[in-house]
């Protein structure tokens, strides 16, 4: 394991009042590993996103938690309660699916009600409790539609009150926005978020898709190919990634290979493509290093790598040459020329970004600081 | 496109429309004509003859008693079979479906003949059974009821398990998921959730095989002779032997109305059952 | 439950297989035993009931008349049958519905029924050859195999791809001819086949429309297995099993086993 790696969960036994704990569960698939002995605590109330790339074993370890699969090994306690081999509807953990899995032959009072039908909730309670799931999405005046007469976004609702009308221990969402196109899926993440944090539910959110994470979580757990890589709330994901891994997986960031030419106390002077850069951390001399920068943290000019009260020379500054410009909106990404394996990428304002013209060199700069550093992994 | 506009391409219909009308729908026409018609006019004397005669009661009886059983041991066969066929991998599942396939394309006569040769006193079926114990003398199973059932549930299995398995493929298995994390035990969830949304193949499978079975000729001739008539032998009979076209045109409608019947009704029952579904 | 569930499924399967295949198996081990009584072979094979094909009294004819009656009425019907589905399927007039119905129903209707109506209109009609009244009756027979599938087919082919054909160059004759035709053909091959294949075994229609000169190959065997049962039957059934097979194998190259099965 690299050593960058910061409080890796895997096989760490965490506090002892976890709501949810998941202790070293392991899941293979013939010869693939798909889960590798993963350890998870979630709080009550708490909101986690597992996100990671597809194979990375978030949808196992979501159907494990459901009692759709069993594990090779490990245990998972909900609320004080090992689940071990107890079959799905005995758990009390509530599932989004991907696509909803909404039954097509009821309407959409039918399928909030199914689960309180199942439990053999009396009738009159069933009733109400439907009606509150309806006012909860604001779909009462659908109430007696057909399910399959419903628009994605109305759907997706569905499928969420209709897993929250049995009062679940916990919730399971399974990329439950992926097939709503961009504009809606911005609108029910913040539906979504609301509507678990004023009912106080513990959820587990899968998904492959960083933004989402970033945006709804209390915590994200990046997991890789079966392990978790990095555990942490979006923020701390964002500045300070663990891994390269978690780095690449997270946002955008200028990327530089180099080698350690000086050591100077904490600071660390690497020389790579685009000259030397000043960061801080601690490498031997001639260690192989990859250092990279988030693109809003690297400036035009030379100024923007000042330090308010260092010397001049505190800041990194390097000439790139500009390769192609990118307009998002709101700002501008500058994508500069860079070496075999390196990649070069800044955000600036829009006036500054129509200024800058492809073929041209740009001088920049930023903070060591805001460089990140991580070993060199070999090959 | 330009020349298959809706306008005159409906015109296309018409050599086959006609063609079943002159040689079919009148024909039809004819032979209910025929069953209320003697030499002496229209009459009610076909239908008051066969109806009062309580032999006639007794083949309308056997032919929905086979029909019925034979149904019935067909969905118990082919309901579980299809579930297992479409959750098959696609090799073993293409091998399995050609296994389906072959019995249904070869000729009734040819399975029929191999189900004489299994069932005779000491036939295959005979031996097996005395190998396993289960019998010490050799049971009689050709010209029995249990052979003819034996031999005309073998004839309509497949036309159970096709459509069945049409719609249990298409069956999405987190449906099943679904109900069971919403806390209904497997039974529950099956049904009122599998069962119901496999409801039109099974509709589909049981229409098919009833109607092929109440209308089956050529298995009872083989398999259980004439001392167990059922409709369509009694047909055949009136007109091949007995030379009564009177009888038989009454058996004849009355075949024909209890296979409308089931259409009829298998059509409500399906209407009513995919009206909402997608 | 759910692997009782399963278990029970997969026995139903298996079961299912071995029942369906049995009479065709028992048949063709019959037919390769030297016994006269319809026994399982026990130590050599035989070919001696094959050699007494052909001495049995009128098979190629009877053979050789199902051929032609089947042959002939699926012609027609895939002509009839294509012009109709192309009507029901890309017309927009009344009744649509109530044609394709119409033009499928025999499918679902007794086929004894069919037959002695057709023999008393026929009567009726004074027409008592046996070779035309077996033809005009079996495009009943085969026609709704050609509706049925083509229908299918038709509903599911893309117009469009005559227009594409057409902005690439094509007229529009050569258009139906290089893009229809050919996403069409599998719909042909089964309705045609399993058309072919009924006809050849109809036996209810038949059965009253034969006489003594004309018996069509279901009659003459049935009569065989009636009058004379020895392995000689077990012989010819083995040689109508392979040709069953080969068929399907034929169909199976040409348009897959799912859409033979109609699923």
């Amino acid at each position: 394991m690299p050593n960058g790696v910061v409080g890796s969960p895997n096989g760490v036994v965490g506090s002892p009042d976890a709501y949810l704990r998941i202790d070293r569960v392991a899941k293979r698939f013939g010869r693939a590993t798909v889960l590798d002995a993963l350890s998870l605590d979630v709080a009550e109330g708490e909101f986690i996103s597992l996100l990671g790339p597809s194979g990375c074993g978030k949808t196992t370890l979501l159907r494990i938690l459901a009692g759709l699969l069993t594990a090779d090994a490990g245990r998972v306690t909900l609320a004080g309660r090992e689940l071990g081999r107890l079959p799905p509807h005995k758990r009390n953990v509530g599932v989004v699916f991907q696509n909803y899995a909404l039954f097509p032959h009821l309407t959409v009072a039918e399928n909030i009600g199914f689960g309180l039908r199942a439990r053999r909730v009396p009738k009159p309670e069933a009733a109400a409790r439907v009606a509150r799931g309806l006012e909860m999405i604001r779909l009462t005046h659908l109430a007696d539609r057909p399910v399959t007469q419903l628009s994605g976004g109305q759907q997706q609702r569905v499928a969420m009150a209709r897993a929250l009308a049995v009062n679940p221990a916990l919730i399971l969402l399974d990329e439950p926005l992926s097939a709503l196109d961009r504009k809606l899926r911005e609108t029910m993440q913040v539906e979504l978020r609301t509507l678990l944090r004023a009912l106080r539910m513990t959820a587990i959110f899968v998904t492959h898709d960083q933004e989402e994470a970033l945006a709804l979580s209390d915590r994200i757990a990046v997991m890789n190919a079966g392990r978790i890589e990095q555990l942490d709330a979006p923020r701390a994901i964002y500045d300070r990634p663990a891994s390269p891994f978690v780095l690449d997986f997270v946002g955008l960031s200028t990327t530089l290979s180099g080698v350690v030419e000086r050591v100077d106390g904490p600071m660390l002077e690497v020389v790579t493509a685009l000259g030397p850069v000043r960061v801080r951390g601690q490498f031997v001399r001639g260690a192989r290093v990859l250092l990279a920068v988030r693109p809003e943290k690297i400036g035009v000019g030379s100024g923007a790598g000042n330090v308010p009260g260092a010397g001049p020379r505190a800041g990194n500054t390097a000439t790139i040459r500009v390769a192609d410009r990118t307009f998002l909106g709101r700002s501008c990404l500058v994508h500069g020329v860079a070496a075999e394996g390196d990649r070069v990428v800044l955000e600036t304002s829009n006036d500054m970004g129509e200024r800058v013209v492809p073929g041209s060199d740009l001088l920049v700069s930023w903070r060591p600081e805001d460089t990140l550093l991580f070993p060199q992994v070999a090959g | 496109m330009r020349r298959l506009r809706p306008a005159g391409v409906g015109l296309l219909s018409l050599p086959a429309t006609i063609y079943f009308l002159l040689l079919f729908a009148v024909p039809l026409a004819v032979l209910l004509a025929e069953s209320l018609h003697d030499r002496s006019g229209w009459t009610l004397a076909h239908y008051t003859r066969f109806f009062t005669t309580p032999y006639n009661w007794g083949v309308v009886g056997r032919t929905l008693r086979v029909a019925v059983l034979c149904t019935l041991f067909c969905t118990l066969l082919g309901y579980p079979a299809a579930f297992a066929l479409a959750r098959t991998r696609s090799l073993l599942q293409s091998a399995l479906i050609a296994a389906l396939l072959l019995p249904l394309s070869v000729s009734v006569i040819v399975k029929a003949f191999g189900w004489t040769v299994l069932l005779r006193g000491n036939g295959v079926v005979n031996q097996a059974l005395q190998a396993l114990g289960l019998t010490d003398a050799p049971l009689r199973l050709l010209f029995t009821e249990a052979g003819l059932l034996i031999g005309i549930t073998n004839i309509f299995l497949p036309f159970m398990v096709l459509p069945l398995f049409a719609v249990v493929r298409q069956l999405d298995p987190r449906l099943t998921e679904a109900a069971a994390t919403l806390g209904s035990t497997p039974l529950h969830g099956f049904l009122t959730v599998t069962l119901r949304l496999t409801l039109p193949g099974l509709i589909a499978g049981i229409t098919l095989v009833f109607s092929l079975s109440i209308a089956a000729y050529v298995i009872p001739t083989l398999l259980i002779g004439d001392t167990y008539q059922t409709l369509p032998t009694l047909i055949a009979t009136s007109f091949l032997y007995l030379q009564d076209p009177g009888k038989g045109s009454v058996a004849g409608v009355t075949l024909l109305v209890l296979s409308l019947a089931t259409i009829i009704a298998s059509a409500a029952l399906s209407r009513r059952f995919t009206g909402r579904g997608r | 439950m759910r692997r009782i569930g399963l278990a029970l499924a997969w026995t139903m399967l298996t079961l299912s297989v071995v029942f369906l295949l049995a009479p065709l198996a028992v048949t063709i081990a019959v037919s390769l035993s030297p016994s006269p009584v319809f026994e399982l072979p026990r130590d050599e094979l035989s070919l001696i009931w094959y050699r007494q094909i052909g001495a049995l009294d009128g098979l190629l004819p009877s053979v050789l008349l199902s051929l032609e009656v089947a042959a002939i009425a699926t012609a027609v019907s895939l002509v009839l049958g294509t012009l109709a589905a192309i009507a029901v399927v890309r017309g927009r007039f009344p009744g649509r519905e109530a044609i394709t119905t119409f033009l499928v129903s025999p499918l679902m209707l007794p086929g004894l029924v069919l037959g002695i109506a057709l023999l008393q209109y026929f009567r009726s009609l004074g027409l008592r050859e046996a070779l035309p009244t077996l033809l005009l009756a079996h495009v009943l027979v085969v026609l709704p195999y050609v509706m049925r599938t083509l229908t299918g087919g038709l509903s599911l082919f893309d117009f469009t791809l005559l227009d594409a054909a057409r902005t690439l160059g094509l007229s529009w004759p050569r258009a139906v001819l290089q893009v229809m035709v050919p996403v069409l053909a599998p719909s042909f091959l089964t309705g045609g086949l399993f058309g072919f294949l009924s006809s050849v075994d109809n036996y209810p229609v038949s059965i009253f429309l034969t006489d003594v000169y004309h018996k069509t190959l279901p009659i003459q065997l049935l009569q065989y297995i009636g009058e004379s049962p020895d392995p000689t039957i077990a012989a010819v059934s083995t040689l109508m099993i392979g040709l069953t097979v080969l068929v399907l194998i034929l169909g199976e190259r040409l348009v897959g086993l799912d859409r033979m099965a109609g699923v």
